[in-house]
């Protein structure tokens, strides 16, 4: 059962709806228009999907410049790809897989070149959301500095798995996708996706030991 | 939120815990206002290339893995359906299997190639077996068999090879 995760809206919120408002295009009908040259539809597209394919690539390179540069350059590549888009998927499974490509090959190629995180920060919400509080102090100027250190820990130890490891902790505990659309995005089986999110899971909890106790 | 084990010491619901603070974690301030903008500005920057006509055919009507194997099919079909006609064709008329070259169907029964008329080589003049000094269009060939105009061949002479009469 797909998990709901707050960051995964589909209205990002900067123009709230009114009852009057006619109801929300599809990603059909938006597509069929950006197929036809209309940007306004590009746009409307990009506001559904950014945050989800931005928070994707960014959790997969811990490295904000790198994220927008390659969010950017993924829904480019898809607006001008939209002509081979068959509609055998949903759009949104076949933005995720660009995005996800390029993420791919990306960090193959960044794999020479030493690593640099350039992480974004924590928002406030994180000092009091309950699954955090156990990690962190009681103290609450200690608090954000123990998150911060957790933070960096955290990404390092995802930086320490495979991509494609990374990738399905990234798909499924972080973004909340269920196995199927991940193996989708990923071509490749359910099961596949299990059994790589169970090796990514006990590979993650040998490297967090200390904060897993 | 992720719903985990109700166990809190189970490591798999604490890792889950540990993994929502990624969650938490934001680009800077209007950052999301910004890149539809900049997404626009490079989509109109950019000219889309136009997908070639034989480009758009190839892509609906062949390179469908399925499409592509019925082509491929109807392709052998017609291969062996040719192949069938014209061992028939040869098996009822040997001729035609001969004009073919044997062809397919008269290489399993070489007697059949034999049996055609051909000339006797040891009566066979080719103007290539006469020395090609008295075959060469340049060269005046008065008579013999060097003469290329006894097997039917055009003799070209340049003009100014001709022997123009002395004026007066």
């Amino acid at each position: 059962m797909p998990r709901s995760v707050p960051i995964l809206t589909e209205n990002n919120g900067s123009t709230p709806r009114s009852d009057t408002d006619p109801p929300p295009l599809s990603d059909e009908e938006l597509v069929a228009q950006a197929r036809s040259g209309d940007l306004k539809a590009c746009d409307e597209l990009v506001r559904r999907h950014q945050e989800r394919i931005y928070g994707t690539i960014y959790h997969m390179t811990a490295n904000h410049e790198d994220a927008a540069d390659l969010t950017q350059d993924s829904f480019v590549k898809a607006f001008q790809a939209l002509a081979g888009f068959k509609g055998d998927s949903h759009f949104y499974t076949w933005l995720y897989r660009i995005a996800v490509n390029r993420t791919l090959n990306f960090l193959k190629q960044r794999k020479n070149r030493n690593r640099q995180f350039s992480l974004n920060d924590i928002d406030f919400n994180a000092e009091h959301d309950p699954d955090l509080v156990a990690f962190v102090s009681e103290d609450t100027p200690r608090r954000a500095a123990d998150l911060t250190e957790l933070q960096i820990r955290l990404n390092d130890a995802l930086h320490r798995l495979s991509e494609t490891h990374r990738m399905v902790v990234v798909l499924h505990d972080i973004q909340g996708m269920p196995h199927e659309e991940i193996a989708a995005i990923m071509d490749c089986n359910p099961g596949t996706v299990r059994s790589r999110l169970h090796y990514a899971r006990q590979q993650l909890q040998g490297l967090l030991s200390d904060y897993l106790k | 939120m992720i719903p985990v084990s109700p166990d809190p010491n189970d490591p798999q619901a604490r890792l889950l815990q540990l993994l929502s603070l990624k969650r938490h974690e934001v680009p800077p301030p209007g950052f999301f206002e910004h890149l539809p903008r900049r997404i626009g500005a490079q989509l109109s920057s950019v000219p889309s290339r136009p997908q070639s006509h034989w480009r758009a055919l190839w892509q609906e009507w062949i390179a469908q893995p399925a499409v592509g194997l019925s082509y491929a099919a109807l392709a052998a079909g017609a291969v062996l359906f040719g192949i069938s006609v014209f061992e028939i064709a040869s098996e009822s008329d040997p001729a035609l299997a001969s004009s073919w070259g044997g062809g397919i169907g008269t290489a399993t029964q070489p007697q059949m190639v034999f049996q055609t008329e051909t000339p006797d080589p040891s009566t066979m003049v080719l103007p290539w077996m006469e020395p090609r000094l008295h075959s060469h269009p340049y060269f005046p060939a008065n008579s013999g068999s060097g003469n290329p105009e006894l097997y039917g061949f055009p003799v070209v002479r340049p003009a100014s090879l001709d022997v123009q009469p002395a004026r007066p």
